[in-house]
This record gives C-alpha cells, structure tokens and sequence, in this order.
C-alpha cells in the first residue's frame, strides 16, 4: 500500500513547530530509580517475610467510610472506564500491590479496584454497592469487608454476592465468610488480619484469610478504654493513651506475650497525645507531636520498646489558619524517622529526617511532594517500608513513595 | 470510537524474538532514552499542544518503558510504543480533567531569542486539528512512520490513517496558504 507523501512545505513546518517547542532538561536517574526503588522493595519484602517463619504481622486496617455495602465481583478484569472520579481511599500493601475505592462515575456506587504492578494498571474487583461497608487490609494483602449486603443464604466460595463479614486471601477475586470461634489461636496465623484493633470492650483478635475464622489471640494487651494497633512485620505494636498516662505495649511472638510501659502525662494532662511510629525492628518506636502554634514538633524515640525515650524538638513555620498545624511521621527503609509539619492552608509540607545514628534531626526535602494536602496530614500521609508511602494532595491526586524521599503521582484509573 | 489500547497487542508492532538480543540491562535502556526521549515529547507536545502536559506523558511512558524494558526493547520501534502509551496517559488524564491548554511558547526557560514565525504559524495551524488528526500527522512526520505503521500504532485501519491524514493535510494547507505544487 503506498503512503501518502506528506508535502515538503508542511513536513518541514512542522518540524519547524517542534523546533520552537519549551526545551526540557531530561533525567534518566530518576526514572531508573523509581523503578529500581520498586526493586529494592521487593528484596526487602522478600528477605523480611523469609525470616518470620511462620510468624506473619496483623493487619493494616483502613476503613472505607462507603455510602454503600458491596456486591463483591468476579475476576475483577474487563472493560472499565479509563477516567472517572478520584478514589475515596486507597492502600498499598507492597511496591506492586495497591487497592482503591472510588466511584465508576459521578453518582455511581463505589467499586473496589485493585493493581497489581505498581498502580499502573487497575481492574475491578467488586461491582455495585449499596450499603455502608468497612474495609481492611492485611499484610500480604488479604481484605477484610464487613457489612455486606446479606443476600442469599450461604456463604459463597466464588465471586457474588456474600452476606456479613467476608475476607479474601487473593485481592478480591474470591471472599469467604468470617466465622467466630472463641477458641483462641496459637500463635497469629501468617497473613492473618487483626481484629478489634482499636475495640476497648473486645479481646485483639484475629481472622486467617485461608479459612475466615476470627478468634482472639492467646495473649492480650492491657485492657483500656481505647488503642491503637500497629503490625509492623513480626511485632504488634498497641498505643494507649488514656486520661494520666500513655502506653506503649508489644508482642513479638504473635500475640502470645506483651510488654508494656507506661508513661504518665504531663501535669497539664496527656492533651492530644504523642502519635506512635512503630520502627523497623522489634525495640525501636517513635512518638511525635506537634508542641505548639509556634511550629515547635517534638520527636520523641525509643529504643527498648518504650521503657526510655530520647527528645528531640524541631521548630517549623508557625501554624496558619483556623485548625492549625499537623505533624505526622514515618519510617524509611533504612529506619530513619521521616517527620512531616504541616503549618496550614497554603503552606508548603517541612520534614525533618532522624536516622538511626543521628543525635539530632536535620531538615529534609523531598522532592515531588504536593503543594496541597487532601485531608489531614495524619489521614492523607500513610505506609512504612514494606508498603511503600501514599500521600494524598488536594484534589484527586494521590502521591505514591517507596523511600518516603521521592515522590510521584499515582494515577488511578482502570485500564482495558 | 477506536480504543487506544496497549501497542505491544497489535501485531504489526512486534519485531520477532530474534530480531534483537534482548537489551534487559540499564545501558540498552539508557541509550534508547538518550537518543529517542526528547523526539517522544516532541511529538507528544505536537500532538496534544500542552508541552507540559507532554512532559509529564513522556515520563511516565519512558517508566513504564523502562519497567518492561525486557519486552518492549525487543520492539520494532520502541518509540512509537512509549509514545503510544504517553497518548493514552495524557488522553485519559485529558479527558478526566477536561483540561485543554492551548500549546505555548511563552513560558520557555531561558528563551534568548524570539520564537520562529514559521514555527510558531505551524504551532497555530496544528492547533486547529483535533487530536486524532495531529496523532496521524505527528507519526508520519516525527516518528517517521508509515501508513502501516501509524495504523498499528493508533489501533486504527489504513484507510482512516489516510482518510485522516488527508484531511490535516488539506486543513494544514490552508493554514499554512500553500499551494499544491510541492505535492
């Protein structure tokens, strides 16, 4: 077939056009390391989980605050449409494995997708929704939904609809029913999802995502009014923090044994408490809070678990605004505590990094962050080093990390 | 409505395994990129006459190009696969957030010179075609592609690469006012 020649004249405007084109300074380094950085993840990822020996982290929890229940979907592949609204929440569970919530459309029920090289790529994993619904993450991935629409009488082993609480092992393309049994385990199940995380009237429980059954670990943290659970590889972490102390309690062997040390507060009283950051190893953890108006974040870490703490303070920009400022960290591959100070609207982000042999932190810059945020600062910056960090601007942009350093925006959208 | 699905699909597009050592090291890569990364923005910059938004296509194509490197090196011509998949990004993107700005060239750091008129003339007739005519014209001049080719890389049949390249051509023409007695 003969090509149709393009005019002399209108070839060589055209170059012309592309000649006047904005110049643009090109580096490959940082491509090469996005995706090495991606590499580096996976070893590690790999290298951590060989040496739990059956020993597996709890689960992550984030909760999806739907509008609706969901009518869970088959195998998630098909035709989706490549643009549509911004997701509601999104998780990533390793460098290549990601979840979102969004809507298919303005006004549609909510779908879950999922990606499994990196958020390039989405599919769908469930279809229509229409009820409130609470989502949970674990730590190879499997997800916890609770409060499904209950429509047929047996739980399914496949893809359809599925009544109550429902897990699955294999990101959502098939789900089985959670079943209680007070029967405790041994020892946490690999891959297992914590249960009752931040409950004051029930036991720390957890669900196998192989077999749905949800019972209490064999050891209990300190009973209080409220907590926080954080699995972090083969240790649980659990911060309470109530009226004249916090504490800071650990289990290393699966949630047989806990240790825990308490701190009273402040004469003044505990006041908005110091947020834990669990380290990479099973001593190191981290508190940070933001001290005053005046800008002043003070870190505080420890390095046997809680029984010590060293402080630190840095000062940032003065808050601005009516809800003033906001300080979060996390923790880098190398754990170094990362720690973000937010002043307000129309401010940029200041970090500070404090690596482990570091007497002092020292101010950071990260590149590629927004110059927005999407919510507070302790909702829209999330992760640690076996996940990967997601930070979430303004507007539907959400901002993916690997080293907590270099960040890129992440774009959701189903792919063909 | 053609689908701007992924290239590395079409056929036409494939080189055979033996074509080419399979160029899976950083080197292979990194020569690829040098030579063909600012020839990619270029005509994504063309083709959707956002240079900024070209900019950003060009590097999550050369990512993703980079991440696959294994299997689109092997291709015939892995330009047209990253440009191809900085359409699609930029597309989507474009078609979610509605955004359309038109292509200029005030905002070139460090510009010493004013632009080419005849540049910028073509810039402006460019302008006026829509996006799946500027794609079909950008292949066959940028990309040195042919009838064929420009049709596998767009996922389109022969005859609508012509049918559209014929009329960008005559669109351009009259832009341009010039004559026939080139062709």
């Amino acid at each position: 077939m003969n090509d149709v020649r393009i005019p002399d004249g209108i070839d060589a405007a055209i170059r012309q056009a592309s000649a006047i084109l904005p110049a643009q300074v090109w580096d490959l380094d940082s491509v090469i390391s996005r995706a090495t950085a991606v590499n580096r993840l996976r070893w590690r990822r790999r290298r951590a989980w060989r040496r739990l020996t059956g020993i597996a982290a709890g689960a992550v929890a984030a909760i999806v605050a739907g509008s609706l229940g969901l009518v869970l979907g088959g195998s998630g592949s098909g035709d989706l449409p490549a643009d549509g609204p911004a997701p509601s929440w999104i998780f990533a569970v390793d460098a290549d494995h990601l979840y979102a919530v969004r809507s298919g459309c303005e006004g549609c029920p909510e779908e879950l997708l999922g990606s499994d090289d990196g958020g390039v790529t989405w599919t769908r994993r469930t279809d229509r929704t229409d009820r409130s619904f609470r989502l949970t993450v674990g730590p190879e991935g499997a997800l916890l939904v609770e409060g499904i629409r209950a429509v047929g009488a047996s739980p399914p082993a496949q893809a359809g609809e599925i009544s109550g609480t429902a897990i699955s092992a294999d990101g959502g393309r098939t789900w089985t029913s959670v079943v209680d049994d007070p029967e405790p385990w041994p020892s946490l199940p690999a891959g297992a999802i914590l249960s009752c995380g931040s409950g004051a009237s029930c036991p720390l429980g957890a669900i196998d995502p192989e077999t749905g059954r949800r019972s209490p670990l064999p050891g209990q943290p300190p009973a209080s009014q409220g907590r926080r659970t954080y699995p972090v590889r083969a240790t649980i972490w659990v911060d309470t923090q109530d009226e004249s102390a916090w504490s800071t309690s650990v289990s290393r062997d699966g949630g047989r044994t806990w240790s825990t040390e308490s701190q009273p507060c402040q004469p003044a009283g505990c006041g908005a408490g110091y947020t834990l950051t669990p380290g990479l190893d099973d001593s190191t953890v981290f508190r940070v809070r933001l001290n005053n108006d005046a800008g002043e974040v003070v870190i505080l870490r420890s390095l046997d678990a809680g029984r010590t703490w060293q402080r630190y303070a840095v000062t940032g920009s003065p808050a601005k605004g009516p809800s003033g400022g906001q300080a979060a960290g996390i923790v880098a591959p190398d754990g170094s505590l990362i720690v973000a100070h937010f002043p307000g609207v129309g401010t940029d982000l200041e970090t500070w990094i404090l690596g482990p042999g570091d007497t002092a932190p020292r101010a950071v810059r990260p590149s590629g962050l927004p110059e927005r945020l999407g919510g507070t600062l302790a909702s829209a910056l999330s992760g640690n080093a076996d996940t990967g960090y997601l930070l979430r601007g303004s507007g539907s942009t959400v901002y993916r990390s690997l080293d907590g350093l270099t960040w890129w925006p992440l774009h959701v959208r189903a792919s063909a | 409505m053609e689908r701007w699905g992924a290239l590395a699909r079409v056929p036409g597009m494939r080189a055979t395994a033996a074509a080419r050592a399979a160029p899976e090291d950083t080197d292979s890569f990194e020569s690829f990129y040098r030579g063909q990364v600012d020839i990619v923005y270029r005509a994504l910059a063309l083709t959707l006459t956002d240079a900024w938004l070209a900019r950003e296509a060009t590097d999550e194509a050369m990512l993703r190009a980079f991440a696959r490197w294994s299997t689109v090196g092997r291709y015939d011509n892995p330009s047209a696969w990253v440009y191809r998949v900085g359409l699609n990004w930029a597309t989507s993107r474009w078609r979610r957030t509605s955004r359309e700005r038109p292509l200029s060239t005030e905002d070139r750091p460090g510009s010493a010179r004013p632009p080419d008129p005849a540049g910028l003339a073509a810039l402006a007739a460019l302008g006026h075609l829509t996006v799946k005519h500027r794609a079909v014209v950008v292949a066959r001049v940028l990309l040195d592609l042919s009838t064929a080719e420009t049709a596998s890389l767009l996922g389109i049949p022969q005859n609508t690469v012509k049918s559209r390249l014929a009329r960008a051509l005559a669109s351009l023409r009259a832009e341009l006012t010039m004559g026939d007695d080139d062709e």
